[in-house]
């Protein structure tokens, strides 16, 4: 493993100044998948904040009937969190298909939505990887591509997006409120997911040198409330 | 509801998977939301079969109608299976399975698929390694240090050194 600073932040404000204060910073949540890839060399982050104690992992009734979950809320938690499973059970279903009990007890709603895909060139750093190393190319093309995507790719990156409760969260019309140094954003989830394209690099709508861009680790996000929800 | 389909049944990523929520008023289908994980590159919302969906009696040809156009085998196939599952019965499960071409364990999933070992298991007619006796069969046990990263200071292995190795 190559040498990293650890921080432990206190405050989103401190958390989003230190991560872009820092030209490979990240932030650190659950860590279930973004602590495996810097093992492996995948992600190589010079600095990590851990927001961990930043007071975003509850699950808030919205006038009107949504939901805002925070983005550090545990899967598990908001699996099992009685409005989640009384007006959005789709939700609870999606989370409870989703991974081992033991990383739905550590991973974050947010790290969720920015969880880096399973690709497998894309985690072996032998491999080239458009993706990881843009125009390096991409071996899935002609390789091991069974579970690979057949809508929404390009002629750089055919990787599926991995999370279960994404689809959900689409299903239901939620929209993602992200924090960075320039403010708050309200993104439509739909649009919080961008297609591969020329830039498979880029998987979500940030700004790479906002501290809220996914691909340096979870959103520190205001939260991920949902729209009224207009079904059963 | 949200249904997946994988390889295996636990913590596995999705071959296919649909999300799916329902309102139905006298028979038709008055809302509708569909979205598929595991075949797209981001979550894909399945707008055209929303739309073909929508005001359409809630009934088994409706929903097998209701798959998106215009994508491959396979795959597509599955997702197709999935959502149609999912539309028309939500929790009718285990029935019906998913068998893109893509999908090699397709004629095993969901299926109740014997054990070549089960038999012998069942009965206890099972031979277990720790069963296994061969003549001068040594034993060895491993011990556990209880100081982490010690060094080890005393020579206490004569005993075992005069056993048999290899």
């Amino acid at each position: 493993v190559r040498p990293l600073s650890y921080a432990r932040a206190t405050d989103a404000g401190a958390a989003i100044a230190l991560v872009a204060g820092h030209p490979e910073g990240a932030f650190l949540a659950g860590g279930t998948t973004e602590v495996d890839l810097t093992r492996q060399d995948v992600l190589r982050p010079g600095l990590l904040v851990d927001i961990n104690r930043l007071p975003l992992d509850g699950v808030e009734d919205l006038p009107g009937g949504g939901l805002r979950i925070g983005a550090l809320a545990r899967m598990s938690d908001v699996a099992q969190a009685p409005a989640v499973v009384a007006r959005f059970p789709v939700i609870s279903q999606a989370l409870l298909a989703g991974a081992s009990a033991q990383l739905r007890n550590m991973a974050s709603m947010g790290g969720n939505l920015c969880q880096r895909v399973r690709c497998s060139y894309f985690r072996d750093v032998a491999s080239p990887c458009n993706k990881r190393e843009p125009g390096s190319g991409c071996p899935a093309m002609d390789g091991m591509n069974r579970g690979h995507a057949i809508l929404g790719g390009s002629g750089t990156c055919i990787a599926t997006h991995p999370s279960d409760v994404a689809v959900a969260l689409v299903a239901v019309d939620a929209v993602v409120h992200t924090r960075g140094p320039d403010g708050e954003r309200a993104i439509g989830i739909d649009d919080f997911f961008l297609l591969p394209g020329d830039t498979p690099e880029r998987e979500h709508p940030l700004d790479p040198r906002r501290a809220d861009h996914c691909d340096r680790g979870p959103c520190a996000s205001g939260g991920v409330p949902l729209g009224v929800p207009e079904v059963p | 509801v949200y249904l997946k389909f994988r390889d295996r049944q636990s913590y596995e990523f999705a071959l296919a998977s649909v999300a799916a929520a329902i309102r139905v008023e006298d028979g038709t289908v008055a809302e509708v939301r569909l979205a598929l994980g595991g075949v797209g590159t981001k979550p894909w919302r399945a707008r055209r079969a929303e739309a073909g969906l929508l005001g359409r009696p809630a009934d088994e040809a409706s929903f097998a109608g209701g798959r998106p156009a215009g994508t491959s085998p396979g795959h597509a196939e599955a997702a197709e299976r999935v959502q149609g599952r999912a539309s028309a019965a939500g929790d009718r499960a285990g029935s019906e399975h998913a068998d893109g071409r893509r999908c090699a364990m397709s004629g095993y999933i969901g299926q109740d698929v014997p054990r070549v070992e089960g038999p012998a298991k069942v009965t206890g007619s099972a031979r277990y390694s720790g069963e296994v006796t061969l003549p001068d069969l040594a034993y060895a046990e491993i011990v556990g240090a209880t100081v982490a990263s010690g060094q080890v200071t005393v020579d206490q292995h004569d005993g075992s050194r005069a056993r048999p190795t290899g």
